[in-house]
């Protein structure tokens, strides 16, 4: 455990930075462009991931545990919503054939 | 006791109706029950005659199980009102017509609309006191977007926003009030009365309590839900609204703002009154060309109340003693005047003035009642009101010269509107409408005869009414 | 002094009675019998008559006042206003009046009113007017007083449009309410006032606080003037004067009783009734003199011009109430207060003698459509020109020696004073004889000769004429000018208790005339009326058609325009305003201000919710965006 940690500080600390902010800029930007629902909920994972990856990092460099035990709570509360979430697009799809968000916009005004 | 079942009984009695089946029965039922009210209240307005300066308690104590403690007094100003309540109802009960089927839920209404009003005048406690205040909307809404005639619902809407809006108002103003209290706090009326409020802290206070007070009053400018809701109500509706619900608004500034603003109103009067003896004279004077006979009483009640209010805060007592007495008063006749209104209407269908005429000449039983009335309301001597304007005039006159002789122009213009309008409906040759007009049956002239009685005796005998409440005007 | 219990029952029954006839006849409207009510409401006035009778009898010769407290009306804190009644020497007399006069023109009436079908209604309400008058008259607080004063205007009100269906009578009845109700808004403002000084309206209270206050001061000014507001109100003076020639539209006998012999001069009364209060107040002194003057010249020329048997009536009356407050205006209350007496005798009967030959001709009242009247309907006749001569001041009937201490009061005055005073009573001998030529010696018109029923009236209404004929001749023997004999003077020594305490704040200022100016100021108005009386017979009652009106005498037949005025300057820009105020300021206004402020709620609420376009992009590049721009804010902050 002792080596994990000074292996992963050996590496600067923002490096992390850097590599989160890229995936999680991937994940907006997928959130943003995509029409694909599934599509959307990817990039969505991606952001919660690059958030994970950085809480580990920052746990890492400060010898603080409890990042990382964020990182699990997160990473359980993300797969329930994801059950739900794909849940929802099935029923989605069964009833209207399509998972498109352009499609999907008759809960307005 | 008094208290108790001036309270539960109409309660009871509208939850009663509710499941009554035939309108004619729960008429008569309702009846009853108002006139067992009114005997009680005259119970309790004797005790308070024959002991001054006593009051009427109850109190429930809940605090166990809600945390609140229910108080309700009833001092002399109070059972004036209660009275008055008392009194109209029956008559506002009695008055409807075998022919307009009213189902057992409009005297359920009526009946609630009394338990909210006698609520309003027996609470002691702020939070009892809006509750209830806001109680009385309910019924009166539902009398109105029910039984109303043309555009009843939109008018009736407007009208509980309206109205919501000002008791909102209120409500700030009374929570700021239940901070300012000593630990622990309360909404009692006796722990506000014990405040002494800086000026600065009266002034806020003073314009969210006048501001949620003038539009239930209502006061210029804040009246144009009146003439609408009082047009588009049925008259049982306008005569609640008129004769007991806008006393709520005047009632809530001689317990609340004269007691607890004092300073503000001491100091501020020459702000106010010059708009509320304005929304007086605009009144008066709309009431003038005004085309339609119920429309006109409305602007009249507009003006009359506006003077009462001048009283109420003209910082003098005999302003204020008047003012009470002239709530009374004018509940009273603007009851009768639109009892007067309703036969009218009844036999003709309309109330364009310029259709009515000749009825004098069909009906003098009628043509005397309606001539009592509108005297009482130009406040002519020996009647209810001159006593109280009389009083009101000179409250104001010793507190500024000028206002009251503005605001004595009224007894001027209440003469034009008043004798104008008689003069077209009851005076000349008959029209069509008026053809075939019958004088009051005996039914009908048994409504008039208490609003006559109150009349005169009021207008000749006020010492009792003036010395119930000299212990309490302070 | 503690009033006999007896005395004070007394005072107590006149009111009571004709409240009694009131009630009685007014609440059996439909049953009562149409002969009943007349010989009802009559025996009450008539019981008070008598009553009258021992109250006067009481108070003239034991000089004590009879004072009794009947309720408390209004009584909390400082304010007690009792409803008390006084009789003292002035009330007294004012009571002969009001009790005389009053039921003799209630049993004329019983003839006059026999055919109308609202008989009952209309004695009901006479019998209410005598029972306000009384309560104007004896109160003993100005507020009980204005109880009164303000009832006689509702009765007046109400007898004027008595035949309610031409709204013609309705439109006089309500305009001479709503200008009563402007005298009686300064009459309140005056009370107000009295009440702020004193701390009492009690009449002798007031009385007695003021005399003690120095000459002039501004209460006693408002309170004045105030008060005498209200006398012009209710006595038809400029600039309020205009609704009692329209008040003829009422009937005959309500005209002698109300709108001339009693409630028009309740002004009179209470400016006499007052006298301590308006003697401290010279300005308002000055006033009522100035305003008494014009209105006797303006109503007095404008009375030479009229047609209308009534109107002409109606503003000799008018003149006569200028006169009397031209002499209250001079401090001769006695003066006012006795001509008030003789004028409520001659004025009476000159009405009544007017409804008779209304109720002889069918109810035409056009002069012009009269003439020969006087072989027809003799005895009418006769006795209007009793009235006739007695209002020109003719001796020896009542006018002459009532208008006699009025104008030696002027002259005392002041030459000029007297020579405007005589002027003003020698107008009244120019209208007058004028009706009287016109209308009983003129050759018969076409009309008259067309109607054959023309009769004389009833004795139930000759005989109460007659009686008012034989008083209006010998009633001013009580009273006979200094130049006579300097001992009868009962009327001045009647009334002098109560004037007493008024006329010991200003000193006597009137220089004495000499002997011979004396007689000069009596002979030369004398020889002057009797050319007039000559003059207006060549003039009218020869069977000339009358001449073309030019100039200014179109002004005065069409009675100065004032009611145009009026009506353009109030009338019409209060209806504008009213129109205006309806339809701009509340609909247009107010009411669109409450209606926007919901309208744009509901609007502002429609645009926002189109953000809700359902497109989940949208949303989301909302959300971005919204997320980046708070970090940002947060990031400069």
């Amino acid at each position: 455990m002792e080596t994990t940690v000074t292996q992963l500080q050996m590496i600067p600390l923002v490096y992390y930075i850097i590599f989160c902010t890229a995936l999680f800029t991937i994940g907006v930007v997928g959130v943003l462009v995509k029409r694909n629902a599934l599509a959307i909920f990817m990039s969505v994972e991606l952001m919660l991931n690059s958030a994970n990856l950085l809480l580990a990092a920052f746990s890492a460099y400060r010898n603080d545990p409890s990042g990382q035990v964020f990182v699990f709570f997160i990473m359980v509360v993300a797969a329930a919503e994801i059950a739900i979430g794909l849940a929802l697009l099935v029923v989605v799809y069964r009833s209207s054939r399509t998972i498109d968000i352009n499609i999907l916009n008759r809960l307005k005004w | 006791m008094i208290i108790a079942l001036l309270l539960i009984l109409p309660l009871f009695a509208s939850l009663f109706l509710f499941t009554g089946k035939t309108g004619q029965q729960s008429k008569n039922f309702a009846l009853l029950a108002s006139l067992v009210l009114f005997a009680i209240s005259l119970i309790g307005g004797y005790e308070l005659i024959v002991t001054p300066g006593k009051a009427l308690f109850s109190n429930v104590d809940l605090e166990s199980i809600f945390g609140v403690n229910l108080m309700f007094k009833i001092d002399a100003i109070s059972i004036i009102f209660v009275i008055l309540t008392t009194l109209l109802v029956p008559i506002i009960i009695a008055s409807t017509d075998k022919k307009e089927h009213r189902t057992p839920h409009f005297y359920a209404l009526i009946m609630l609309m009394q338990t909210a009003l006698i609520g309003v005048f027996a609470a002691s406690d702020m939070i009892l006191f809006y509750i209830f205040w806001e109680l009385s909307l309910i019924p009166i809404f539902f009398i109105t977007a029910r039984w109303g005639g043309e555009n009843a619902r939109k008018i009736s809407i407007k009208f509980l926003i309206y109205t919501v809006v000002g008791s909102f108002f209120m409500l700030i103003a009374i929570l700021y009030l239940y901070t300012l209290t000593p630990t622990p706090h309360s909404f009692s009326f006796d722990s506000f009365y014990q405040l002494k409020l800086s000026y600065s802290q009266q002034i806020p206070l003073f314009l969210a309590f006048f501001l949620a007070f003038a539009i239930k009053i209502p006061l210029f400018p804040f009246h144009s839900w009146q003439v609408e809701t009082y047009n588009a109500s049925p008259v049982q509706g306008t005569m609640l609204l008129a004769g007991i619900m806008l006393k709520m608004g005047l009632y809530g500034i001689v317990r609340f703002l004269l007691p607890l603003c004092t300073d503000v109103v001491a100091n501020g009067s020459l702000i106010f009154l010059p708009l509320i003896l304005f929304g007086v004279i605009y009144g008066a004077v709309i009431a003038i060309s005004q085309p339609h006979l119920k429309k006109l009483i409305a602007f009249a009640s507009l003006s009359h109340v506006g003077i009462i209010a001048l009283g109420l805060l003209s910082n003098s007592r005999y302003g204020i003693e008047g003012g009470i007495l002239q709530m009374f008063s004018h509940g009273v006749n603007v009851v009768g005047f639109f009892l007067c209104y309703y036969m009218i209407v009844k036999r003709t269908k309309t109330d364009k003035i310029s259709e009515l005429g000749g009825i004098a000449s069909m009906a003098p039983r009628f043509a005397t009642i309606f001539m009592i009335i509108v005297l009482a309301n130009v406040a002519l001597p020996l009647t209810n009101s001159f006593v109280g304007e009389f009083l009101i005039l000179l409250g104001l006159f010793t507190y500024n010269k000028i206002l009251a002789i503005i605001a004595g122009l009224t007894i001027i213009l209440v003469a034009v509107y008043m004798l104008k309008m008689y003069q077209k409906i009851m005076y000349g040759e008959k029209k069509a409408s008026t053809e075939n007009f019958t004088d009051l049956t005996f039914n009908e002239t048994m409504l008039f005869v208490p609003i006559i009685i109150a009349i005169f005796a009021v207008g000749i005998y006020p010492s009792f009414v003036l010395q119930l409440l000299q212990g309490v005007v302070k | 002094m503690e009033s006999s219990p007896f005395m004070q029952s007394i005072s107590f029954l006149l009111l009571l009675f004709p409240l009694l006839g009131f009630l009685a006849i007014g609440l059996f409207q439909k049953e009562l019998n149409k002969k009943l009510s007349g010989i009802i409401a009559s025996s009450f006035v008539f019981l008070n008559l008598i009553l009258t009778f021992i109250l006067f009898w009481y108070v003239s010769s034991t000089n004590q006042t009879v004072e009794t407290n009947l309720f408390d009306w209004i009584k909390f804190a400082n304010i007690s206003i009792p409803f008390a009644i006084t009789v003292d020497r002035l009330s007294a007399l004012m009571l002969l009046v009001v009790n005389g006069v009053g039921f003799l023109i209630h049993v004329y009436s019983i003839g006059y009113m026999k055919n109308d079908e609202g008989v009952n209604r209309f004695f009901s309400y006479m019998n209410l007017f005598i029972f306000f008058m009384l309560i104007l008259v004896l109160s003993s607080n100005y507020l009980m007083l204005f109880i009164g004063w303000e009832g006689v205007g509702l009765c007046s009100y109400l007898l004027i449009g008595f035949w309610y269906k031409d709204h013609a009578n309705n439109n006089a009845a309500k305009k001479a309410f709503i200008m009563n109700r402007i005298g009686d808004l300064g009459f309140l403002i005056g009370i107000f006032m009295m009440f702020h000084t004193f701390g009492t309206l009690n009449i002798s209270e007031v009385a007695t606080k003021a005399s003690v206050m120095p000459s002039g001061s501004t209460a006693l000014l408002v309170i004045t003037l105030g008060l005498f507001a209200g006398a012009i109100g209710k006595s038809a003076q400029i600039p309020l004067f205009t609704w009692l020639p329209d008040a003829m539209a009422g009937p005959t006998p309500v005209s002698a009783l109300i709108h001339a012999a009693t409630m028009v001069t309740a002004g009179v009364y209470l400016v006499a009734r007052s006298s301590v209060l308006f003697m401290l107040s010279p300005v308002t002194m000055n006033l009522i003199l100035v305003i008494g003057i014009f209105t006797a010249l303006i109503s007095g020329l404008i009375a030479i011009y009229q047609n209308d048997i009534k109107k002409i009536l109606a503003y000799s009356t008018v003149s006569q109430l200028g006169f009397m407050f031209m002499a209250l205006g001079l401090g001769s209350f006695s003066g006012a207060m006795f001509h008030l007496t003789t004028h409520a005798f001659f004025k009476a009967l000159l009405f009544l003698a007017a409804g008779s030959v209304i109720h002889a001709l069918n109810q035409e009242q056009d002069i012009r459509k009269m003439g020969g009247l006087r072989k027809k309907i003799p005895f009418t006749f006769a006795l209007f020109a009793i009235g006739a001569i007695a209002i020109s001041g003719i001796p020896p009937f009542a006018g002459f020696f009532s208008k006699e201490m009025i104008l030696s009061v002027a002259y005392e005055h002041g030459m000029g004073m007297g020579i405007i005073a005589t002027f003003i009573s020698l107008l009244t001998t120019v209208y007058m004889f004028r009706l009287l030529f016109v209308a009983f010696y003129k050759p018969e018109s076409d009309a008259v000769k067309a109607n054959h029923h023309i009769h004389e009236s009833p004795k139930v209404m000759l005989i109460p004429m007659a009686v008012l004929a034989l008083l209006a001749m010998v009633a001013g023997f009580v009273q006979i000018p200094a130049l006579f004999s300097t001992n009868i003077t009962v009327f001045s020594t009647y009334l002098s208790p109560i004037f007493f305490a008024a006329h010991q704040l200003v000193p006597a200022s009137g220089q004495n005339l000499t002997v011979l100016t004396e007689w000069l100021t009596l002979l030369i108005p004398l020889t002057i009326i009797a050319a007039l009386v000559y003059f207006s017979y060549i003039r009218f009652a020869k069977d000339r058609v009358p001449a073309e009106l030019s100039g200014i005498q179109k002004v005065m037949a069409n009675k100065f325009y004032v009611d145009e005025i009026y009506d353009f300057f109030f009338v019409k820009p209060t209806e504008k305003l009213s129109l205006f105020l309806r339809e701009t300021v509340d609909q247009s206004i107010i009411n669109r201000l409450i209606n926007t402020i919901g309208n744009s709620t509901l609007y502002i609420g429609g645009r926002i919710r189109l953000l809700q376009t359902g497109n989940v992009g949208f949303y989301l590049i909302i959300m971005v965006f919204s997320i980046i721009a708070i970090l940002f804010f947060n990031l400069i902050r």
